[in-house]
């Protein structure tokens, strides 16, 4: 008759690799959730009723969260590079290795848990060296349990608050995981450039802003305004790459309208080039851009100057966009009096 | 009762805070609501203060109400100019999500806590991290953050370890050290941007949200060093070779770290780098009290931990000011700064004074302290060069806003008051030609303006047109207060002699020898490595925790803190 703590460390140790190996979203989430279910009830004693509450229900947010992002953004996993077979082979030496090696002695806990953290160590490692933010982050996730497991061997149970805030650990790194793979971007991702009149960059300032959550200023929008006519404003094309939150429904507004012929012919009388390169401060719309968040001139990595954009824009005057909400939303800009 | 209300606020204000991100301004409110509350808090917890959850004991003592304070109170700062120069939604969050790990681990009698809940904390930043650099996968923020959360944790999570002292079947142990030396003391150099990891914080500004590196190079680290140097007790008495080494990893990254940092400082010419490299250079500080491996580098470290915390705090808010101010972030283009936002200067001066202070200067002191403790003799030059560059980089800086206005600074916003709408200011040609216009909500383009402005519009109005005042008093009000904190005011010096909970458990010996295995009766018991600690035991009722008993439930280490009389 196998022992409960056996049962246990041997179902974390499936969960972990299977979290590991798989492709699917969904199993890496499930596979996630067992591992952190299965967890505490290899060591002994066994985890207060608290404890288990607690980690059952954290369990189940981490692989919501893993689940809900890698969903929404329809991300898969790598998966393992070696194949879910190998993965499994390797786990389950590891397990054997763990069986068997003494390197505590007298071993405080169960002898099953020091072999299931040896294996979801050995499985983890793999993943955190590779690119993929998904396989990474699960891949600390994993290590994390099998440390503790290894902490359970070695050190004994922990208490139950320790064993809450080893849950909640666990919850914060899957929902660090699922935060930055819900800002995924495209791997290329090549820029859009739409030109703007005077009025539709005013609207497509307070649009993109509106879409991505971020708020213009006045003076923002007040120096969008002294831009050129034909003003290239470059967004990310990538899904997500313009920023967080729905900014990927920003950038997709600005693809789809420039595949859209435009609406109105080009406007003849342009306003005067600009005597000064564009100086919008604010940092959430420098994101949308693409640009640095100290200084609006530079675009990230510093590839382009501001001098070229500046030569480059009069002399091709583009046809506008029309504006993507309708003119009720949009706050107009009117041409300031010169001072005297 | 001060922690609970300092936990509920920080944990409250954190999951409200990204609940109501759609809502920006109840948003702010939150956040700006929850880190005054919390650093209320935190100023009223001292070493009376305690919390008992479950099985699991809070301490407070003077250094941590002081920390928690320091830190939220830097949060607060960083909030405040965030509101004229751009407010993050999840800055705010973000912070209040850490202060509630770093509390419960600075706090924590349970080394597994503690140690738990700092990794737990590590992953806020997760939270800053806006986008990737989508044409250069090296700059790629997201990978590099994940991958400093999962060390951190593996850091922290060996240290839980070994601190928990096993009976490690061996006859000697220093290679776990050693090890979980290595493993952490990488984690923190990683978290802090040090070099060789210094790329990922350099490129913040191009991957996390505008303000983050004041809690992805300052807060985080100096809460993680809070721990790490406390850990570090654990080695003291251990002579091994494989420490040795592991000591010598962390001492050549923390010297490269203090050398090449201010020279990159120097070279760069985005304010964003400058600033980051400049908070990565004072945090080789950090990696070198670890390395001392004595308890004298404790208090130096802990009183130049809080001067970190206010200054870089202070440094980052004052870039996004002058950013802010001007427009642009290059240092060129920057040239004249000064002459147009001479507050700023001011605040740049005492954030130079406080970071580096001056001979007998406690922060001065505890720099040359550290570099005394964990460098051999033929290092120690190290000490004068980094004054030198640092002094240099500050100069720089200076002497570029010294010198006559560019453009950008030019058509910039002065910190002189205005109380009409007048349009630019009259500071050269490029002013008077410059394009202009106003924004006029709900007006038709070519419209007339709203007519008769009331008292509320007109106060608006004069906030906005003066906002970099206001910014620039607020940054000389923090530069003002680190000054303070680095000159050993406001009680910093007493509350640096104080430690954390986590410096009992360090500083325990184990009481019990391993015992024998029966398969292994021929072999005579190994006798401990851990030496007993020459230096002086921390007066508090310091609990023996040696390895837990292998059969029933072992209980947590529970200590007090090391605390010390004040003398001050």
């Amino acid at each position: 008759m196998i022992q409960p703590v056996v049962a246990a460390a041997l179902v974390a140790a499936l969960g972990g690799v299977v979290a590991i190996a798989a492709r699917d979203g969904r199993v890496v989430a499930l596979g996630l959730l067992v591992a952190m279910v299965a967890a505490p009830f290899a060591s002994a004693p066994q985890p207060t009723a608290l404890a288990v509450v607690f980690r059952i229900l954290g369990s189940l947010l981490a692989a919501y969260l893993l689940l809900a992002a890698a969903r929404s953004q329809s991300i898969e996993s790598e998966g393992s590079g070696v194949g879910v077979l190998a993965e499994m082979a390797l786990g389950a030496a590891a397990f054997s290795i763990g069986w068997f090696i003494v390197p505590v002695q007298p071993l405080t806990g169960p002898l099953a848990a020091q072999a299931a953290g040896v294996s979801l160590v050995a499985v983890a490692i793999v993943p955190l060296t590779g690119r993929d933010v998904l396989r990474v982050g699960v891949g600390v996730a994993v290590f994390v349990i099998g440390g503790s497991l290894l902490v359970q061997a070695w050190a004994g149970s922990e208490s139950s608050v320790g064993q809450i805030v080893q849950t909640a650990l666990l919850v914060a790194v899957a929902g660090a995981t699922s935060l930055l793979i819900s800002r995924a971007d495209a791997p290329a991702v090549e820029p859009v450039t739409a030109a703007v009149a005077p009025d539709a960059a005013g609207s497509s300032v307070a649009e993109l802003a509106a879409a991505s959550g971020t708020e213009v200023p006045p003076d923002s929008t007040e120096e969008a305004a002294s831009e050129p006519a034909a003003e290239a404003v470059t967004a990310p094309a990538g899904r997500g790459a313009a920023g967080r939150g729905r900014s990927g429904v920003a950038s997709k507004k600005v693809a789809q309208a420039t595949a859209r012929p435009p609406a109105t012919p080009p406007s003849s009388d342009a306003p005067p080039a600009p005597t000064r390169p564009s100086t919008i401060r604010n940092a959430p719309y420098r994101a949308l851009r693409g640009e640095s968040w100290l200084d609006p001139s530079r675009p990230p990595g510093g590839a382009t100057p501001a001098k070229e954009a500046e030569e480059a824009e009069p002399e091709t005057p583009q046809p506008p966009l029309e504006p993507f909400a309708p003119p009720g939303r949009v706050r107009r800009l009117r041409p300031r009096e010169p001072r005297r | 009762m001060s922690l609970l209300v300092f936990l509920v606020v920080c944990g409250s204000g954190a999951a409200v805070g990204l609940a109501v991100r759609p809502w920006r301004w109840l948003g702010r409110l939150v956040g700006l609501a929850c880190l005054l509350g919390a650093f209320a808090a935190a100023l009223t917890i001292g070493s009376a203060t305690s919390l008992t959850i479950g099985d699991v004991t809070l301490t407070g003592s003077g250094y941590s109400g002081f920390f928690l304070a320091c830190a939220a109170g830097s949060g607060l700062l960083l909030c405040a100019v965030a509101l004229a120069s751009g407010w993050p939604d999840e800055l705010a969050p973000a912070a209040l999500a850490s202060f509630a790990g770093l509390a419960i681990a600075i706090t924590a009698a349970d080394p597994g806590v503690a140690l738990a809940a700092g990794a737990a904390a590590a992953t806020a930043g997760a939270l800053l991290i806006v986008r990737a650099a989508p044409r250069d996968s090296e700059g790629d923020g997201r990978l590099a953050e994940i991958r400093t959360i999962g060390l951190v944790a593996a850091g922290l999570g060996f240290a839980a370890i070994t601190i928990a002292r096993p009976p490690w079947n061996g006859r000697d142990d220093g290679p776990v050290f050693a090890l979980a030396f290595l493993i952490l003391g990488l984690a923190l150099a990683v978290r802090s941007g040090a070099v060789p990891f210094h790329v990922p914080a350099a490129r913040l500004g191009s991957t996390a949200a505008p303000l983050s590196p004041a809690m992805l190079l300052v807060w985080l680290p100096a809460g993680l060093a809070v721990l790490a140097i406390s850990w570090s007790a654990t080695t003291f008495g251990i002579r091994s070779d494989w420490l040795d080494a592991s000591v010598a990893v962390v001492q050549v990254a923390a010297v490269a770290t203090l050398v090449l940092g201010p020279l990159a400082a120097l070279v760069h010419d985005e304010l964003e780098e400058v600033v980051a490299y400049s908070i990565v250079t004072d945090a080789g500080f950090v990696l070198l009290a670890m390395a001392a491996r004595t308890d004298s580098a404790a208090e130096p470290a802990r009183l130049w931990l809080l001067v970190f915390v206010a200054a870089k705090t202070g440094l980052v808010a004052w870039a996004a000011g002058l950013s802010r101010a001007f427009g642009t972030s290059n240092v060129p283009r920057l040239r004249g700064w000064l002459r147009r936002t001479p507050l700023l200067g001011l605040a740049l001066a005492g954030i130079a004074v406080a970071t580096l202070g001056w001979p007998g200067s406690p922060v001065y002191e505890a720099r040359s302290t550290l570099i005394r403790l964990a460098l051999p003799g033929w290092l120690q030059f190290v000490f004068a060069a980094t004054i030198v560059l640092a002094v240099a980089g500050y100069a720089r800086l200076l002497l570029i806003g010294l010198g006559s206005p560019t453009e950008a600074i030019c058509l910039g916003r002065s910190e002189l008051p205005r109380w009409h709408a007048v349009g630019p200011e009259p500071s050269g040609d490029a002013a008077t030609t410059a394009p202009a216009a106003t924004l006029e909500s709900g007006a038709e383009p070519g419209g007339e303006p709203a007519a008769g402005p009331g008292v509320g519009r007109r106060l608006a109005e004069a906030w906005r047109l003066n906002r970099t005042t206001g910014v620039s008093l607020v940054i000389v009000a923090g530069a003002a207060l680190s000054a303070a904190l680095a000159l050993g005011g406001l009680g910093t010096s007493n509350a640096s002699r104080s430690g954390i909970p986590l410096d009992g458990a360090a500083h325990a010996t184990p009481t019990r020898a391993p015992t024998p295995s029966p398969v292994h009766a021929p072999t005579p018991t190994p006798l401990p490595s851990l030496a007993p600690r020459p230096t002086p035991a921390p007066s508090g009722p310091v609990t023996p925790s040696g390895s837990p008993p292998p059969s029933a439930s072992p209980a947590p280490i529970k200590t007090s803190p090391p605390a010390q009389p004040n003398t001050d």
